[in-house]
């Protein structure tokens, strides 16, 4: 019996992932005492866009993709994330081109706050690992019919 | 509500929509998240990665904010 890889259940934290959580706070920490515009906070971003890419060019897996019952419901999901995505960058674009700053706060404006002390520019770092690794990182599925 | 409460009420509203989504698709089988959205078809995905690694650049190579 095949067994089912498309989400893993709550709690089913390896060693491997442990391993990996606590190697890349430690990178999030040491990287966030980097200055920006030096070289060496450059190479501390470019180091895991290209982890990355490595794993975001790999093909597909190949999969029949959701069952025919449920094809309206999946294509209505997928609206709906679409949606979404593209009001929060239009709210995004709206702030950016208004002024002044202080009232039309842009995502980056507000994060600056956050980001000037080390163990909050440490934890915008971490973040930004994370989305990258559940992006790229994590083997994909295909969706469960 | 100042303008500035407002702009960062609808980032609020907009991201708890999200969180709400992820939620709600994550109990039900066959509906996708956003990352399998974002990831199924390698030119997506491709184009995902540019907008992450510019994401890290902006913020983190370029940023204003650092140590302020």
């Amino acid at each position: 019996m095949a067994k089912d890889r498309t989400r893993e259940p709550a709690g089913s934290l390896r060693p491997a992932t442990v391993v990996v959580v606590v190697l890349a706070g430690v990178y999030a920490w040491v990287a966030a005492g980097f200055f920006p515009f030096t070289w060496p906070m450059r190479i501390a971003v470019i180091i895991p866009v290209l982890a990355a890419a490595v794993f975001a060019v790999r093909p597909s897996r190949p999969g029949g993709g959701p069952a025919p019952a449920r094809r309206r419901g999946y294509r209505r999901c997928v609206a709906a994330w679409i949606a979404l995505l593209v009001l929060a960058t239009a709210w995004e674009l709206l702030a950016l081109f208004s002024s002044p700053r202080d009232d039309h706060p842009t995502l980056s404006s507000m994060s600056d706050s956050v980001m000037s002390t080390h163990p909050g520019r440490a934890l915008t770092f971490a973040l930004w690992l994370l989305v990258g690794w559940l992006l790229f990182v994590r083997p994909r599925t295909e969706p469960r019919s | 509500m100042t303008t500035r409460g407002a702009t960062m009420a609808v980032f609020a509203l907009l991201l708890a929509a999200g969180i709400v989504l992820e939620v709600f698709v994550r109990r039900r089988p066959g509906l996708p998240t956003l990352g399998e959205v974002l990831t199924r078809r390698t030119a997506v995905r491709i184009g995902v990665l540019l907008f992450w690694a510019f994401v890290g650049w902006h913020l983190f190579v370029r940023g204003s904010g650092a140590f302020e």
